[in-house]
C-alpha cells in the first residue's frame, strides 16, 4: 500500500465549496472534503505534487495536517480534553512524515515565495542552543552585529545594504502584542528569568512577520561550505507552537500555558528544538467545540499574499473566486466600474487571457493600482485604467462582456447618495454597457443583496426613496446565483446576474 | 490608454452631448508596450470593436499605416495585417495627451497612461 499524506486549507467561510472546486479540478483528487472555515484532502505518495497545492488561488494558508479529530466527546471536561489533546500529539507518526514532505520540496516552497533565499539562509545559521544561551546569543548579534555567520553573514549584509536590515526590534510589549491577534497565542518557552533579561535590555531579535518563513535556500546561489552548514542546522528542525482556540473550551484554558505544554510534547516526540524567534517549522492547533486541527504551514506566508498585488484591497482570494463565477473566456472585455486597487482585474489577468478595464474616481486608489498593474509588467498585462465616476460612466452602450465589481457596501466606502437610488442607477449603468449574454458579479453587503435582487427583478417596495428614478426602463438582468461568504467579521454576498 | 480602451469611451456622460463617440486624440507623448501576439485573441477582440473608431485613433497617434478604412470580410488570414492590428489595438499606448469630445468639444486629459473622464457638476446630464 502506498503511503498518503494529509493536507488542509483554510479558507474564508462561504469559499470553502469553491476551494473544494479548485482542488477537484487542478489537484485531479478525489478524497477531499470541506468543513467550516477549512477543506481538506489526502494526497497518495506518487500524485504528491506540492507545488499544486501552493498554486491553488482561493485558499488563505496551506497545511500539512499532523491530527485531526472530533472533538465534541471530549469536551464534557478540562481533564478528558486535555489527555485526548497530548495523546494524539505524543502518539502521531506524522510530524516525521510532515518533515520529510516539507524537506522534500523545501525548494519548491521557497523558490516562489521569497526573493530573499540568501538573507533568510543565512539567518538560520544562527546556533540554536539551549534557550538562555540562544538569548545571550542574540543578544550579541544585536550588540555586535552579524560576525556569527562567517562569510554567508558577509554575503547577507552585501546584499542587505539597500534594504532595510531583516532583523528588526520591538519593544517586548510590542512584539507581544503582535504575535497574539485575536486569540491566538505564541508563547514563550524561555524562562521567565530569560524574559526579563531580555526585557531589561528593551528590545527582542524578532523578524518582520511577512519576512518570516524562508528556511530554503537556493543551492545555485550558495558556496559548498555554506551549504554544508545549513544542511546542518535543517537536521534539527526548530519550531514553536501557534494556538488558536474558540467555542466553549477557551474557558478553561491558558493559552500561553496550553502552548507550552503542546511545545514540550513535540519536542519529546520528534526532538526538534523550540525557538520563537526564528522557528522553522510551526505547528498551528485550532481548537473549537466541534474539531481539534493540527497542522504544519507550507509556506510562512499565506498563499493569498501574492506576488503581483503589491497593495491589495480586497482578499486575493475572494477576487479569484468571482472571476471564476464572471466565467472569463479569452479575448472577452472586462470592465470593473469601481476598481479602487484594481485587484479584481489583477488577479483575474494571472489567469484568464482577456482586455480589462478599470475605472475609479479616486486619485489615489489608481495610483495603488498602477502599482499593483505594474507588477504583472513581466506576465500578460492588459490591464487598462480610467478615472472617471462608477455612476455615469463614460463607456458606450453594450461594449463590454462582464462587469466585476466590489459595489460599496455604505460602511468604509460610502456611497455619495442614498444607497438605493446609488444601487438602482448603478445596476441601469451596468445593464446598459453589457453586451447581450454579458454577465455581471457583483460583492456586496449582505444586507444590500435584497435591494439589488429588487432591483433587478423590477419590484421594488413602495416606500423606496428612488421613486425619481423609476421612469427608466426595466434592466435585462436576471439573478443567476447569489453566494453567501463571510468577509472577516462581515456578512457579504457574490450576486452573478446574466444579460439576456 | 490602450485604443482598445480609447474605443468603449464615449463622452455622452455631458450634458446635452448625445453621441460622443468617437473621441478625438490629441497625443503628446505615446509608447509601445510589449503583449504577446496572439491571432486568435486579436479576431475575437475585434468583434468587440468599433472599427472606424479604431481608424481614426490609430490616425491620430500615428500608427495608421497600412490599416484600411473599412475591415474586409477576409482580414482573418492576413497575418501582416492581424498584426498591424495587434499593435494598434493593444501595443499602443498614449501616456501623456487629450481626449476631445467630437460634440462639445470637451477636453479631457491624459496623464500617466489614464484618461481623466470626470467631469465638474455643473456638465453632469441627467
Amino acid at each position: 500500500m502506498t503511503e498518503s499524506y494529509s493536507f488542509y486549507v483554510t479558507a474564508g467561510r462561504g469559499t470553502e465549496i469553491f476551494v473544494e472546486k479548485e482542488i477537484r479540478e487542478k489537484l485531479k483528487i478525489t478524497s477531499v472534503f470541506k468543513r467550516d472555515g477549512k477543506v481538506f484532502m489526502e494526497v497518495s505518495q506518487e500524485k504528491l505534487k506540492v507545488d499544486q497545492i501552493l498554486a491553488l488561488k482561493s485558499v488563505e494558508r496551506a497545511f500539512i495536517a499532523i491530527t485531526d479529530y472530533d472533538n465534541q466527546n471530549f469536551i464534557t471536561d478540562k481533564r478528558t480534553f486535555l489527555d485526548k489533546l497530548m495523546n494524539e500529539i505524543i502518539t502521531t507518526n506524522n510530524f516525521s512524515k510532515a518533515l520529510t514532505v516539507l524537506k522534500q520540496f523545501h525548494l519548491v516552497l521557497t523558490r516562489k515565495k521569497c526573493p530573499h533565499q540568501n538573507e533568510h539562509a543565512t539567518e538560520n545559521i544562527q546556533p540554536r542552543q539551549s534557550n538562555a544561551e540562544s538569548l545571550n546569543k542574540s543578544e550579541k548579534i544585536i550588540s555586535e552585529g552579524t560576525d556569527q555567520c562567517g562569510r554567508c553573514m558577509r554575503k547577507r549584509e552585501g546584499k542587505a545594504q539597500d534594504e532595510p536590515r531583516e532583523i528588526a526590534y520591538f519593544p517586548l510589549e510590542k512584539r507581544k502584542k503582535m504575535e497574539s491577534p485575536q486569540g491566538t497565542t505564541s508563547v514563550d518557552f524561555t524562562t521567565a528569568a530569560s524574559i526579563q533579561k531580555v526585557s531589561n535590555n528593551g528590545f527582542l531579535n524578532v523578524q518582520p512577520s511577512s519576512e518570516t518563513l524562508c528556511t530554503g535556500i537556493n543551492p545555485a546561489n550558495l558556496n559548498e561550505e555554506s551549504r554544508a552548514v545549513i544542511e546542518n542546522i535543517k537536521s534539527l528542525s526548530t519550531f514553536r507552537v501557534s494556538v488558536k482556540c474558540s467555542g466553549k473550551v477557551k474557558r478553561w484554558l491558558d493559552l500561553k500555558r496550553l502552548s507550552k505544554d503542546i511545545g514540550w510534547r513535540v519536542s519529546k516526540r520528534t526532538g526538534w528544538i523550540v525557538d520563537l524567534q526564528s522557528p522553522e517549522l510551526e505547528v498551528c492547533v485550532h481548537i473549537s467545540d466541534a474539531n481539534v486541527t493540527a497542522g504544519i504551514p507550507l509556506t510562512r506566508f499565506p498563499l493569498s499574499k501574492r506576488e503581483y498585488l503589491v497593495d491589495s484591497g480586497l482578499r486575493a482570494p475572494i477576487a479569484w473566486i468571482m472571476c471564476h463565477l464572471a466565467n472569463i473566456k479569452p479575448g472577452e472585455i472586462i470592465l470593473d466600474p469601481m476598481c479602487g486597487k484594481a485587484t479584481i482585474l489583477v488577479e483575474a489577468c494571472t489567469e484568464f487571457q482577456a482586455s480589462y478595464i478599470g475605472s475609479d474616481c479616486d486619485g489615489d486608489q489608481l495610483a495603488a493600482a498602477i502599482q499593483n498593474v505594474d507588477s504583472l509588467r513581466l506576465l500578460m498585462n492588459n490591464v487598462s485604467l480610467v478615472k472617471s465616476d462608477g455612476l455615469d460612466m463614460p463607456y458606450r452602450d453594450s461594449c463590454v462582456d462582464i462587469v466585476m465589481c466590489d459595489a460599496p457596501f455604505n460602511r468604509n466606502h460610502k456611497t455619495s447618495i442614498a444607497v438605493d437610488e446609488f444601487y438602482f442607477k448603478f445596476i441601469h449603468e451596468i445593464d446598459r454597457v453589457l453586451a447581450p449574454q454579458g454577465r455581471c458579479v457583483l460583492l456586496t453587503k449582505q444586507d444590500l443583496k435584497d435591494l439589488v435582487i429588487s432591483i433587478v427583478n423590477g419590484n421594488l417596495s413602495d416606500d423606496s426613496k428612488i421613486r425619481t428614478c423609476r421612469v427608466k426602463a426595466p434592466v435585462h438582468l436576471s439573478v443567476a446565483s447569489i453566494n453567501y461568504i463571510k468577509l472577516g467579521e462581515t456578512h457579504a454576498s457574490i450576486i452573478v446576474l446574466n444579460k439576456q | 490608454m490602450k485604443l482598445l480602451t480609447h474605443n468603449m469611451l464615449t463622452s455622452n456622460i455631458i450634458k446635452g452631448v448625445t453621441k460622443g463617440f468617437p473621441l478625438k486624440i490629441v497625443p503628446v507623448q505615446v509608447e509601445i508596450k510589449d503583449v504577446d501576439y496572439n491571432p486568435a485573441f486579436v479576431v475575437r477582440t475585434l468583434s468587440k470593436v468599433d472599427w472606424p473608431a479604431l481608424h481614426q485613433a490609430a490616425v491620430e497617434t500615428g500608427f495608421g499605416d497600412g490599416l484600411p478604412e473599412t475591415l474586409g470580410e477576409n482580414f482573418q488570414q492576413d497575418e501582416e495585417l492581424l498584426k498591424k492590428i495587434h499593435n494598434a489595438l493593444l501595443q499602443v499606448e498614449v501616456i501623456q495627451g487629450e481626449l476631445v469630445c467630437p460634440e462639445s468639444g470637451r477636453k479631457f486629459p491624459i496623464t500617466n497612461g489614464i484618461p481623466n473622464m470626470l467631469l465638474q457638476e455643473h456638465e453632469v446630464g441627467q
